[in-house]
């Protein structure tokens, strides 16, 4: 019966017993308890076979107990790839094994071991050419058989948040040399954070038989936790510039929080991780870790196995002897890798046979390992295989910042070198093994750390350790690859990738021998465990087939994240709707009260059209245009860029910024103006009007005027420092209605300004300030649709009030508000340039038919590169209109313009649309170009070819300016 | 991420800045003289150096001012940075 | 000529099949290790996609096979390595759309002309557009690519639900979709596979491969170039090419060239692998980010370049979560997977963010720099068409736009109008 938990020992481990949870794995229920993993929970519950290999699809049970599992990858809670060890159990966890068919005990996909002398590292570069064009065929199935888990079905049911702090210290791993470091650390009073990838703090303290200090390991961590209170669930995966270091916290089954840390000192005591050892057959279940089978046993009182074999290759090994006895495993023998080894008596001491000098040449078992068999030693029955192969301390972040490493050949990996080093490193991370000198290691460090922040060293700690283990250094020995190769069966070096001792040999015969080469052909490391287990075992393998030392074949770079990171975690609050800001003019309330439809312009929500019952938007924007050309019509200018300037050389400024002259601007008088780049190229247009002697206002086009506002302020402080001028970017001070059409005089007036506004009184481009409408108001004359217009600019906090009041006064001469559709037909009925049609960042004054405001008389910036010839040459594309032959057709929107009409073969295009719309002025489509030599054209017939509309229209180039070409109307 | 000490508010992180682009070579004069060449020089001719470089950096979610930073492009360790406007005098 | 393999090295299902029922497996090294000569006709500094491409045309091309590609790391190890491995060609400038299109029609037949496979994968290439506007000038851009003769379609909202299912078209979004341009031929390649299909073709042709190798200098004498110092070795050679991506303007430098661009970063990320979901190559353009999934089930992530001068190959947290954030508001179950693997890589780019390819002030000498993160799709077309400038002296007709003297003279290629300010790019 599934909900027996057979493999459970009677007593023991850090787990309570008193909250039994119920679970699920592929269908069956199961039961734990609080603090298992889902990994020890079906070990408890006898489960062996738990996954298929990624290539292969071979059985696979667990490995390890931690981040660095390469094999029991499930989909639970509907996510996918989660390692069943770091997940804790929670009642009604529903999780599933993946990358079989149908089942995991019968899995069609096994077919592709058959496969396997074939499909070795790198074979898909080798075939799949031909038929040519065939490779999609293949595709399909290859990538059928790729990935591992299921994409979630849809959105995420987590909430993820995001959290900044600052520490002096932070300790990143809560073992016994990181607890020692935070408590060292804030004992002197230094702001200490400590994390721990673990739910439950303490690292190998939670399975080591020891004392310190009188307490009983897991008691001492205990209290240390308590008096620490590390971030647990919380990998630290990343450490950045300055000292940032980025953590994923796991709050629950699926809620995340990204940390973001800025730590004065970083103390790295993320320990040391064993390696498996690479031998033939070495992927079964029921092969794991020494470390994890002591972790099993003592952490979550599971017994992963009856009769064990202890393969080894270093002192640590024979530390497992002890807890398989405790947990009632019998150990059939030792294997002993190394021809002689100093911790030989254990074994001999506990009466289990000891292969010294050993070599493995088989494993048997199909779902569930069976035996091993040494050479001269032959077959030994077993369930289970401790590997002992060395320690690998995690340096992913020391290496992140750049610390440099040296390749200890005794440890067998690298730790870390530097005088210099960008972190602390304390414990095995530092390649210290032993209980006690990871205690002292880790206080010292933690001393140093708080010392470095200026906190008062605290006292050197002395421990009490009282503990048995051995804890090996020396982790070099292997199996030669000339051995490993000529075996039967495989030996694994990445589990996850499937990537064997074969694998490694042929990529190295094909000249993938540098080591980046050699990860990206066989994908060693390449997978989610990040190599974790098999990197330095690759490197090694690596290495002796070069002939080199392994501490000269160098390493691959070490990257974030340490671990994968929830993306949903990365993105946090700041997802969906909150993924940029919004911003409003200070209209948006009258808009929306009369019912504007809005649309997204860069970062602004802007009214579209205000339709009325039932209105199309095609309708909505018609009457628009008619009624403001007609009556009147209101639209909200409130975004465009403002740039308040003044001082003594308030003047001087602008007239280097601008290419017009403005010298002879007066108070109250307005200009049209343009703004190049440094090289020549239109980069704004916009309206400068003089409040004042050394008084202006710069009107910005709203896509550019963050862009332009942080030119100008270059400009000003960079490079003419020497320039008396200020300036104040004003644009959300003031809310600014367009008021436009041949009734916006009298509804002007209707307001009670309080100055004349009469046409000579208040001629076009001036602006007066005073009152209007009981508020304190500036009102340029300029028109951008073309009609006699007014720009009311009140202070934004009046922009309802405004509103309100215009319509009120305008409602019974007809008058309606605008958005920017009507805007743009009217812009476009009246050839005016904008930002992103015709000034899209290549064009030229001349190109846009405003040669004449260039001035011959003043440099300015942009003056001199705009004399460079191919900005000037003939054939330019020029700004022109056009117009349909036939008087009727639509133009479709983004067309080329051809000489030809376009019947599917390649033509050379002589220009593009830059706009197109119905003309309700003139009654019929009307179009504006940029066309070559555009000017010299004009009553030309060319066409317009859009293949996506699949339509050719036969235009005549026309001057731009449709719409009251003299501009009277405007001037009225 | 960078941590860049602004003269005025202290070391703030490089989301509050917006970059400016070399400041290794200074805008020639708007008095008419300077030609094409000159100006060519200073749009577009980079040197781009693997190492120590002089750079434009706006303190836009700050004091908005125009900073001169001085950073190894490799290490990006920041070795100097002044108030533009203020330490005018002291370029070519 | 294309190298023609014999039956040993060919590869090839039967090949594999042969290999694999030996006791082990012994194709023959990919490439040699060459140790240069002190001389050749032609050096070319950079071992990347571009280089070796460089290399093996002008050897299948012109006959010219006196060639050493010189790279001070392992080959593909820059920027070829480190792409999203997108190819399309639907860009809207003349100069940029014609030289990508020549080397999307050489993607389509590549794999079998390395006899390499490629995994040209043309699974489309789709870029959304947040607003009418925005599609209106995507439609512009689709109609300028199919004057060409090169496909591109623009879908609307309907359309673009049943081309990419999974996309998230919601009119809630923050920016919601209006459509797409696709361009079906567009999709990916393997990057790496490039660089080793080049490198093996070359080799076959004769051309010497040396890795491990950074030039440290160039010798100029009297306006033409004669060597190239590498290794403490001085390595004779009547034309040199540089092609070294992010260290173009410190190679430049040797010959005393200063070149109008500027070396930054691009980070990208991948998932951990899961089975098909997304099966085209989809890009985000309010904020910008862009996603597709590998065949081994990645789904690769890209956004935006960090905006400043760095040769550090990596950058700030915070535009992996801005890139983050849009593959999310592209695919939200994307939420509930995890990034596995992030890196970055140096990009250098212009003042109008095209490339220079072509001829130097200095004689012999030719640049192929600038290509910013639009570099890989074009590679076999930088190959072919630098080949042609080398053997004849004269720039190719595609190359001509992508001149050194544009910036002087005003004929800029500037796709973006984003100007002369390379982090704006």
């Amino acid at each position: 019966m599934r909900e027996r938990q057979d493999n459970r020992l009677p007593e023991g481990g850090r787990i309570d017993r008193t909250k039994p949870l119920h679970f699920s794995f592929d269908g069956s229920a199961f039961t734990g308890y609080a603090g298992d993993t889902l990994a020890s929970a079906l070990l408890a519950g006898g489960v062996r076979l738990t996954a298929r290999s990624f290539k292969y699809h071979r059985p696979r049970g667990v490995m390890t107990a931690g981040s660095e599992e390469p094999n029991m990858l499930v989909r639970a809670d509907g996510r996918p790839n989660l390692r069943a060890t770091e997940i804790p159990l929670h009642d009604g966890l529903v999780a599933t094994s993946q990358n079989r068919w149908p089942n995991r005990r019968f899995d069609v996909g096994a077919i592709m071991g058959l496969l396997s002398p074939f499909i070795g590292a790198g074979f898909y570069y080798k075939t799949f050419m031909a038929p040519a064009g065939a490779w999609p065929f293949y595709e399909r199935f290859i990538r059928r058989a790729a990935g591992l888990g299921r994409a979630p079905d849809g959105r995420d049911a987590g909430r993820f948040s995001h959290r900044h702090a600052h520490s002096d210290v932070l300790v990143v791993g809560a073992g016994p040399a990181g607890l020692a470091a935070a408590l060292a650390a804030a004992r002197t009073g230094a702001r200490t954070v400590i994390c721990d990838e673990r739910a439950l703090p303490g690292g190998g303290l939670n399975w080591l038989t020891a004392r310190i200090d009188g307490s009983l390991a897991a008691d001492w961590a205990g209290a240390a936790a308590v008096e620490l209170a590390p971030l647990t669930g919380t990998t630290a995966f990343a450490v950045h510039d300055g000292n940032l270091v980025l953590m994923e916290q796991r709050l629950g089954p699926a809620d995340r929080c990204l940390w973001k840390l800025r730590a004065r000192t970083i103390v790295l005591a993320s320990g040391a991780v064993e390696r498996p050892i690479v031998f033939p057959g070495n992927d079964r279940p029921g092969i794991m870790l020494a470390s994890a089978v002591r972790t099993y046993v003592r952490q979550y009182a599971v017994r992963p196995g009856r009769r064990a074999v202890i393969v080894t290759n270093n002192d640590s090994g024979y530390d497992a002897i002890v807890d398989l006895a405790a947990a009632g495993i019998e150990t059939a023998a030792v294997v002993e890798l190394q021809p002689a080894c100093s911790a030989a008596p254990r074994a001999k001491a506990a009466g289990i046979p000891l292969h010294e000098g050993a070599r493995i040449e088989a494993t048997s078992g199909r779902q569930s390992l069976t035996g091993i068999t040494v050479a001269a030693g032959g077959r030994i029955a077993c369930d289970l295989v401790c590997m002992a192969g060395g320690w690998t301390p995690s340096l992913q972040l020391y290496a992140q910042r750049r610390g440099r490493l040296r390749f200890d050949s005794i440890l067998g990996a690298h730790v870390p070198e530097d005088a210099h080093a960008p972190m602390l490193v304390a414990g095995a991370a530092a390649g210290h093994l032993t209980l006690a000198e990871c205690l002292v290691g880790g206080w010292a460090a933690g001393r140093a750390a708080a010392e470095q922040c200026g906190f008062a060293a605290s006292q050197d700690k002395a421990f009490d350790v009282d503990s048995a283990e051995l804890a090996g250094r020396d982790g070099s020995a292997r199996l030669p690859g000339a051995f490993l190769l000529q075996a039967r069966q495989r030996s694994f070096v990445d589990f996850q990738g499937d990537v064997t001792a074969k694998d490694i040999a042929l990529a190295h015969g094909e000249g993938f021998s540098a080591i980046e080469h050699l990860k990206r052909y066989t994908t060693a490391g390449m997978g989610t465990d990040q190599g974790k287990t098999g990197n330095i075992n690759a490197l090694a393998l690596a290495a002796e087939l070069s002939g080199v030392p392994a501490a000269e074949i160098g390493h691959t770079t070490f990257r974030p994240p340490v671990s994968p990171v929830s993306f949903g975690a990365i993105a946090g609050e700041a997802a969906g709707p909150l993924i940029a800001p919004t911003r409003r003019t200070p209209f948006y309330g009258a808009s929306s009260r009369a019912r504007a439809v809005f649309v997204n312009s860069d970062l602004w929500v802007y009214p579209r059209y205000f339709p009325l019952q039932g209105e199309s938007m095609r309708d909505a924007v018609r009457r628009e245009v008619e009624t403001t050309r007609s009556a009147a019509g209101m639209c909200d200018m409130s975004s465009l860029g403002k740039v308040d300037v003044q001082g003594a050389d308030a003047l001087a400024f602008i007239e280097r910024v601008y290419c017009n002259n403005l010298g002879k601007l007066k108070p109250g008088k307005v200009r049209y103006s343009l703004m190049l780049r440094e090289d020549g190229i239109v980069l704004d247009d916009g309206t400068v009007t003089c409040l004042a002697e050394n008084h202006y206002l710069l009107t910005l086009t709203t896509a550019h005027s963050g862009r332009v506002w942080l030119h100008l302020e270059k400009l000003r402080q960079v490079h003419w420092p020497e320039l008396d001028v200020k300036l104040a970017s004003v644009t959300d001070h003031w809310a600014s209605l367009a008021l436009a059409g041949p009734c916006a005089r009298k509804i002007l007036a209707a307001l009670g300004p309080d100055f004349d506004l009469d046409n000579e009184a208040f001629p076009v481009l001036s602006m007066r300030e005073g009152e209007v409408a009981g508020l304190p108001a500036r009102v340029f004359r300029v028109s951008f649709s073309g009609e006699l217009g007014f720009e009311i600019n009140v202070p934004a906090g009046f922009a309802s009030a405004l509103w309100q009041r215009l319509s009120e006064a305008g409602r019974p001469l007809g008058l309606a508000p605008y958005g920017l559709e009507a805007l743009d037909v009217m812009r476009i009925e009246k050839g005016h340039v904008v930002i992103g049609s015709e000034i899209d960042g290549r064009t030229t004054p001349g190109d846009l038919g405003l040669e004449r405001m260039v001035s011959q008389t003043k440099d300015f910036v942009g003056r001199a590169l705009l004399a460079r010839p191919a900005l000037q040459a003939e054939g330019r594309h020029q700004f022109v209109g056009l117009k349909p032959r036939d008087g009727a057709s639509p133009i479709p929107v983004g067309s080329q313009i051809t000489a030809a009409p376009w019947t599917g073969a390649p033509q050379e295009a002589q220009g593009h649309l830059t706009a197109s719309v119905f003309s309700p002025a003139l009654g019929q489509p009307i179009a504006l170009a940029m066309i070559a030599d555009g000017r010299k054209r004009l009553s030309e017939t060319v066409w317009t070819a859009s293949p996506i509309a699949e339509k050719s229209i036969e235009v005549e180039i026309v001057p731009p300016q449709f719409y009251d070409p003299d501009g009277s109307r405007m001037r009225a | 991420m960078l941590l860049i000490p602004c003269p005025w508010c202290g070391e703030r992180d490089e989301s509050e800045f917006t970059y400016g682009g070399s400041a290794e070579r200074a805008m020639p004069a708007l008095d008419g003289k300077a030609g094409m060449r000159d100006w060519h020089a200073f749009v577009h001719v980079r040197d781009n150096p693997r190492g120590q470089h002089c750079e434009y950096w706006h303190h836009s979610h700050g004091c908005e001012r125009w900073l001169i930073v001085e950073r190894d492009t490799l290490t990006h360790g920041i070795a100097e940075v002044h108030d533009a406007a203020l330490s005018s005098d002291d370029r070519a | 000529m294309a190298p023609v393999f014999p039956p040993d090295r060919r590869y090839s299902i039967g090949g594999l099949i042969r290999h694999g029922l030996r006791r082990r497996p012994d194709w023959p090294p990919a490439w040699r290790k060459a140790s240069p000569k002190t001389s050749y006709d032609v050096v070319i500094i950079g071992g990347g996609g571009h280089g070796l491409a460089t290399a093996y045309y002008l050897a299948r091309n012109h006959g010219i096979r006196d060639v050493l590609v010189i790279e001070r790391g392992w080959i593909g190890g820059g920027n070829t390595g480190r792409n999203t491995t997108i190819i399309r060609s639907d860009y809207l400038l003349e100069a940029s759309g014609r030289l990508k299109e020549f080397a999307l029609k050489m993607w389509e037949g590549l794999s079998g002309e390395l006899n390499y496979n490629l995994m040209v994968s043309q699974r489309g290439w789709v870029d959304l557009a947040h607003s009418d506007a925005e599609l209106e000038a995507f439609t512009l851009r689709a109609n300028a690519t199919r004057l060409r003769g090169t496909d591109a379609r623009i879908l609307n909202r309907e359309e673009l639900a049943r081309r990419v299912p999974v996309l998230d078209i919601s009119p809630d979004a923050r920016f919601p979709i209006a459509g797409a341009l696709v361009q079906e031929r567009g999709g990916t390649a393997r990057h790496d596979a490039v660089a080793w299909g080049f490198a093996r073709g070359a080799d076959a042709l004769g051309v010497h491969i040396a890795e491990g190798r950074p030039a440290t200098g160039i010798e100029v004498d009297q306006g033409k170039v004669t060597a190239v110092i590498a290794n403490g070795e001085r390595i004779a050679a009547g034309q040199v090419v540089i092609s070294v991506a992010g260290h173009s303007s410190e190679v430049a430098r040797m010959a005393g060239i200063e070149l109008p661009l500027e070396s930054g970063a691009l980070q990208a990320f991948v998932s951990e692998p899961v089975k098909p979901v997304i099966d085209a190559v989809v890009s985000y353009n309010a904020g910008f980010s862009y996603v597709s999934q590998t065949d081994k089930g990645e789904v690769v992530i890209g956004g935006q370049p960090e905006g400043y001068n760095t040769y550090a190959a990596r950058g700030s947290f915070i535009r992996i979560e801005e890139a983050a954030r849009r593959a999310i508001a592209m695919f939200p179950f994307l939420a509930g997977m995890r990034l596995m693997r992030q890196w970055g890589g140096i990009i250098d780019v212009t003042m109008d963010g095209n490339a220079i390819v072509g001829p130097s002030p200095v004689d012999g000498l030719y640049l192929n720099a600038g290509w910013g993160y639009t570099g890989f799709k074009a590679t076999p077309a930088v190959g072919w068409t630098l080949a042609e400038t080398l053997a004849t002296g004269k720039p190719h007709d595609l190359l001509r736009p992508f001149s050194l003297e544009r910036f002087a003279t005003g004929a800029l290629i500037d796709d973006a109008g984003a100007g002369p300010y390379p982090y704006a790019h």
